[in-house]
């Protein structure tokens, strides 16, 4: 099975735990991670991404009391068995208001449509 | 036998001089020869296609690159020459310079591992739990334990006290500092992480396996050279004697197993 990997991007204006939770997510949702495996512990996570443990402690409580991750004392963190997986709709939205967000962002930082529009069409 | 005894020991103390004055060149020559990246990496080409080679070795490269010059190698080279003239002076056990020579290279491998932490801002992390046991195999552990236990045993002979002790204390900081890689964090640089992380997982395993091999070195050459000394050792002290060897080659066979083994790839 090839691992997911995650990255925090520092200079984002999306809070760090939020994006990894988002991560984790994204990578539940896509099947990278199945249900019952069990994650990197915190400070094994924070380790590698340089972060704070206590970043990655917030992410993780945040996904436990959604649902999606089970604590399980010394086992670790475990991704869910119920976990709410989103239906093609709600994935839809999802990605329009993450697209949304992240345009936002851009247009603050001072580039045009055109410039945006042209980034996205060479990076994909 | 007096005549006989000073000849031994003067004799051990060139040698090892000698040893640690060659090794200290080599080092010099050759920053970090004893952990090269390229080493670990011998048998894993086989079965890659040449695009999985290509990364690979893209891979490697940019590692050696981040982990840097290699200055702390340098200066474990010179340390060597310095501890193989130190031990020319008949007041220190013989086997001291040679103990604190590998901690010199364990500095020069902890060093390259910080430098290479250093390298990047932005980092990738696996979403897979690492337990150090992967790094450091049990019968890795085991084997050093065996090894620690045979040496502290010829620490009861009050010729070899002191000796016996530094030997031991050298070990146990070795030891510690390849517990110390096997539970760093994985550095990936993002460009391939797939790649990046199958490197230093196998990184991790040669260099903290190689650490608790090189702690089981100088309590070998201590074991061997003080058991030659003795006019009728006992067969309790033979068979820490053996424990010492054994730990030894156990330590080592482990720590060589993977060079010639493949790397899987997807």
């Amino acid at each position: 099975m090839s691992a997911s990997y995650l990255v925090v991007d520092e200079s984002s204006e999306t809070p760090p735990y939020r994006q990894i939770a988002e991560q984790i997510r994204a990578a539940i949702e896509r099947r990278d991670l199945m249900p019952n495996v069990t994650l990197p512990t915190v400070r094994q996570l924070a380790g590698d991404l340089g972060i704070a443990p206590n970043t990655v402690a917030r992410a993780y409580a945040e996904m436990q009391n959604e649902g999606w991750l089970v604590g399980d004392g010394r086992r670790g963190t475990r991704v869910a068995e119920n976990a709410p997986l989103a239906t093609g709709r709600e994935r839809a939205r999802g990605l329009r208001e993450a697209v949304a967000g992240f345009v936002e962002g851009l247009r603050h930082r001072g580039f045009t449509a055109h410039e945006i529009s042209r980034a996205f069409q060479q990076t994909l | 036998m007096m005549f006989a005894h000073v000849t031994h020991d003067q004799l051990a103390r060139d040698v090892t001089a000698a040893a640690l004055a060659a090794l200290g060149i080599v080092q010099l020559l050759s920053p970090g020869c004893f952990e090269s990246i390229r080493m670990y990496f011998r048998g894993a080409w086989a079965g890659l296609s040449n695009e999985q080679s290509e990364r690979l070795k893209s891979v490697i490269e940019a590692r050696i690159r981040a982990e840097g010059a290699r200055g702390s190698a340098r200066y474990a080279g010179l340390f060597t020459i310095a501890m193989g003239l130190f031990g020319l002076w008949p007041a220190i056990p013989y086997v001291m310079p040679y103990a604190a020579s590998c901690l010199g290279m364990a500095y020069a491998t902890w060093m390259a591992y910080r430098q290479f932490r250093r390298a990047t801002e932005l980092r990738f992390a696996p979403l897979v739990r690492r337990t150090p046991l992967e790094a450091l195999p049990p019968v890795a552990i085991v084997s050093a334990a065996l090894c620690l236990i045979g040496t502290a045993a010829f620490a009861s002979i009050p010729q070899f006290r002191i000796a016996a002790a530094l030997v031991v204390v050298s070990m146990i900081v070795l030891v510690a500092i390849a517990w110390r890689i096997a539970v760093a964090p994985a550095v990936l640089f993002g460009a391939d992480p797939q790649v990046e992380y199958a490197v230093d997982k196998r990184v991790r395993f040669c260099r903290a396996t190689g650490l608790v091999a090189l702690a089981c070195a100088p309590p070998t050459v201590f074991a061997l050279l003080a058991w030659a000394q003795l006019p009728s050792p006992s067969g309790l002290l033979w068979l820490m004697m053996l424990l010492v060897i054994a730990g030894f080659i156990a330590t080592r066979v482990v720590s060589l197993n993977p060079l010639r083994e493949g790397i899987a790839l997807a």
